[in-house]
C-alpha cells in the first residue's frame, strides 16, 4: 500500500508531494489520456487538471488504492467531463430514427443488405494500426451523439450509469445509442477494412 | 417471431445488460434460424472484444512513449505551487 500523500503547503522554492506526483505520474497519466482523446494539448489540459484536483481533494486519499490508481480515477472523472462538454446538442433529447439503418432492412424487417461473410482476429488486430486509423474514420462518420456515447462507453469505458447520469439520458436510450453505434461501426469495417483485406 | 431487426438491436443491447429470459429465447430462436443475424453477432462480439483488448487501461498505457514536454511539466508544477490547499 502506497503512503497517502501528504501535502503541505510549500513555500516557495520547496517541493510539495503534489509536484512529486508531477515527476511519478505524470506521463502515465498523459499516455492514458491522449491514447483516449487523441489530442496532446488536450491531454495535458486534463492531467493539470487532474493533478489540481487531486491536490484539493488529497486529505480523501484513504490509501486503499496506489496513488496511480487514484489519479487515474480522477483523470476519468476529468475525461467524462470533458466528453459531455464535447456534445453540442443536448443528448437526452427525442430520438430520431436512423434512417440509414432501416435502409438496411426490408418492410417486414428481414435483412436487405445482409452482413458478409467475415471474423474479428481481434489478437492480430489490437495492435495493428492501419485498422485502428480505419477505426477512426468510421467513428468519425457516426453521427455526433451517438459516436460520443459510443466513445465514453468502449473507449473511456465508462460504466452506464454514469454516461446516463453525465448525459441526462434514460438507459433505454443508451442501449439504443449504443446499437446504432456499433451497426454503423460494423457496417463501416466490413467495408473498409474486413472485406476488403482479402482483395489486398 | 422476432425480425432481424429487432434481433440486432436486442444482440447490441445484450452486450450492455443482462436479457431477461423470455428475451434471450426468443433472440435464441431466431439466431438458430438466421444465419445473417448469427454471424452479425458472431461479428459484434468479436469487435467488442477487440475494443477492450485495445482500450483497456494497461494496454492503453504500455502502448505509448508519449511524454510530457519538460516545459509542460515545469507548467504544472508552477501551478501546483501556486494553488492554495
Amino acid at each position: 500500500m502506497a503512503e497517502p500523500p501528504k501535502v503541505e503547503s510549500a513555500a516557495s522554492g520547496t517541493t510539495s508531494p503534489a509536484e512529486v506526483w508531477v515527476d511519478a505520474h505524470g506521463d502515465i497519466l498523459y499516455r492514458y489520456a491522449v491514447a483516449r482523446v487523441g489530442r496532446r494539448d488536450v491531454a495535458e489540459d486534463l492531467v493539470q487538471e487532474t493533478f489540481v484536483a487531486a491536490l484539493q481533494a488529497a486529505g480523501r486519499f484513504k490509501g486503499e488504492s496506489s496513488e496511480r490508481t487514484w489519479l487515474i480515477g480522477i483523470l476519468r472523472h476529468k475525461l467524462l467531463d470533458w466528453r459531455r462538454r464535447q456534445g453540442r446538442q443536448p443528448a437526452g433529447a427525442m430520438l430520431e430514427p436512423d434512417e440509414v439503418i432501416d435502409q438496411w432492412f426490408d418492410d417486414r424487417g428481414w435483412w436487405r443488405t445482409p452482413p458478409k461473410d467475415w471474423t474479428v482476429d481481434a489478437d492480430s488486430l489490437v495492435e495493428k494500426e492501419e485498422f485502428w486509423a480505419v477505426f477512426r474514420h468510421c467513428l468519425d462518420g457516426v453521427p455526433e451523439r451517438v459516436g460520443q456515447v459510443f466513445t465514453m462507453r468502449v473507449i473511456d469505458e465508462t460504466p452506464s450509469e454514469d454516461i446516463c447520469k453525465a448525459l441526462n439520458l434514460s438507459s433505454t436510450n443508451l442501449w439504443v445509442m449504443l446499437h446504432r453505434a456499433r451497426a454503423r461501426l460494423r457496417k463501416c469495417l466490413e467495408s473498409n477494412w474486413f472485406v476488403r483485406e482479402d482483395k489486398v | 417471431m422476432l425480425t432481424c431487426k429487432e434481433a440486432v438491436r436486442l444482440i447490441s443491447e445484450g452486450l450492455d445488460r443482462h436479457l431477461s429470459w423470455p428475451t434471450r429465447l426468443g433472440l435464441r430462436m431466431h439466431l438458430l434460424m438466421c444465419r445473417h443475424c448469427s454471424a452479425y453477432g458472431r461479428q459484434l462480439r468479436g469487435l467488442a472484444r477487440l475494443f477492450h483488448l485495445r482500450f483497456t487501461d494497461t494496454r492503453s498505457i504500455e502502448r505509448s512513449d508519449e511524454t510530457l514536454t519538460p516545459e509542460t511539466r515545469e507548467r504544472m508544477k508552477s501551478t501546483l505551487r501556486r494553488k492554495p490547499e
